[in-house]
């Protein structure tokens, strides 16, 4: 058993601090750093009252409800944002990616505290693939909600299944990795392949908007 | 490998091959964003089906005690619904009572999904998602005068006689429910096989692309029809129905993105 919200406040008094001597774009980054590692504990409990309720083990709930929960609570602030606060484009993509990475940074740290760090090489394939992971799918719905606002087809049931689509790809991702051998070996190579994937995607994205 | 992991690598293999055709029409095309909307929806049943067979070989003969790969089958709902919106605005009023008898059949659909496999949520959910992009299509085919009246009662009374079938299933005796069930798989390859043949019809005559991605469409609501209403083998050719439906989209899809 760990502390997740002593260790939260560890790590986020510092950066909280911070955030009086900074301005601009990296005081909002910061922000959404912090949102994203707050969001990350919220979805941490939620995760742990539903395995209470349903009566799932550890590893099940992992496998079936994490993603649905990680994924929808990830998506919240960001989708808050942009109704509420109609950012530019790059903001909204700049938030993105901290959210993305305060949830995947808090995520590893509770990961190394349950489960110990003996082995580097583990850890940076864990971090390489929860960092770009948890980055790359909450990218690709903020540049998702971009295109779909720009060229107005931006709808709840568009919003919902773009949604939908990103806690299958979690889903996939958590039940490959949850088997040592080769399909942790895929399942860790899989968010480097998506991400790959969206880069190509996104280069053809200004063609779209055109 | 099983039957059902066969059945589901060969939709895998098309699935692919689609995903592959319709990242190839966006790279060339231009204000597709109706293709875009089915490429996700195709991504999402692609994810959906390695789900399926990742858990097959890690986790054989258990249950999932939450289905994960049904979310990739509601995002491609929501999705080829929200590829409807994209291509026409719709307008819901023009079709109030297709519409109707739409949320009708839907909603008798799902309890009837519910008496059979107990799961109250997962049934709930896909009759939502399902919902939608049926009522979408059925508005937009109202809108676009695609279907005569008289086909729309004859589908209607179609629904209806097939809905009042397997409900009577419940009630009558064993010895008449074999009789019931083949009337009802009747009636449904009935009505499927020309739907299929229209859409594979409509891609060669001189139609607005956009009817023909409707056509192709109602074959695929269709055939999910179908194949969640079956069981044994009706649910393979089902599957398979199902499965031909996403390479005549990509192909009306083709023609839609080329016609601008």
């Amino acid at each position: 058993m760990i502390y997740a919200e002593n260790i939260l406040l560890c790590i986020a008094v510092p950066l909280i601090i911070s955030l009086l001597f900074i301005r601009g774009e990296v005081r909002r980054y910061v922000s959404a750093f912090l949102l994203g590692m707050g969001v990350c504990l919220i979805a941490a409990y939620i995760s742990g009252f539903l395995s209470l309720a349903t009566g799932m083990g550890e590893n099940d709930t992992a496998i079936f409800l994490s993603p649905v929960v990680e994924e929808l609570m990830k998506l919240m602030p960001l989708l808050f944002f942009l109704v509420l606060f109609s950012p530019e484009d790059r903001t909204l993509t700049m938030l993105a990616v901290a959210i993305g990475a305060g949830f995947a940074t808090f995520e590893n740290c509770c990961y190394i505290l349950t489960s110990g760090a003996e082995s580097l090489t583990y850890i940076l394939i864990r971090g390489l693939a929860v960092g770009v992971m948890h980055i790359v799918s909450i990218f690709a719905l903020s540049i998702w909600l971009i295109v779909a606002k720009r060229l107005q087809v931006f709808s709840f049931p568009a919003v919902l299944g773009s949604l939908s689509l990103a806690m299958t790809f979690h889903a996939l991702y958590n039940l490959l990795v949850s088997e040592p051998g080769v399909s942790s070996l895929i399942g860790y190579l899989l968010p480097l392949l998506a991400a790959v994937g969206l880069t190509y995607l996104y280069r053809k994205l200004p063609h779209f908007a055109e | 490998m099983n039957l059902e992991a066969t059945l589901t690598s060969f939709h895998t293999v098309v699935m692919l091959i689609v995903f592959v055709g319709m990242i190839r029409i966006i790279s060339n095309g231009r204000r597709t964003m109706c293709a875009v909307f089915f490429s996700f929806a195709v991504a999402s049943v692609l994810l959906s089906d390695f789900y399926w067979l990742a858990y097959d070989i890690l986790r054989p003969g258990t249950r999932m005690p939450f289905a994960a790969n049904e979310i990739g089958e509601w995002a491609m709902f929501l999705l080829l619904g929200a590829s409807l919106t994209s291509l026409r605005s719709i307008n819901f009023h023009q079709a109030r009572l297709e519409v109707l008898c739409t949320i009708l059949f839907i909603t008798a659909s799902t309890a009837l999904w519910i008496s059979w496999s107990g799961e109250w949520v997962d049934d709930i959910v896909t009759g939502i998602v399902y919902g939608y992009f049926l009522c979408c299509l059925v508005a937009l085919m109202k809108q676009e005068e695609m279907v005569p009246s008289y086909k729309w009662g004859m589908l209607g009374g179609v629904s209806l006689l097939l809905i009042a079938g397997q409900v009577v299933i419940f009630f009558v005796p064993d010895d008449m429910k074999r009789a019931v069930d083949l009337f009802c798989y009747g009636l449904m390859f009935l009505v499927e096989l020309p739907f299929i043949l229209r859409a594979m019809l409509t891609l060669k005559n001189t139609e607005m692309p956009a009817r023909k991605i409707c056509r192709c469409y109602v074959a695929l609501a269709w055939s999910v029809s179908v194949m969640y209403m079956s069981t044994g083998g009706v649910y393979i050719v089902a599957m398979i129905a199902t499965t031909l439906c996403f390479p005549l989209t990509l192909m009306a899809m083709k023609k839609e993105v080329e016609a601008g």
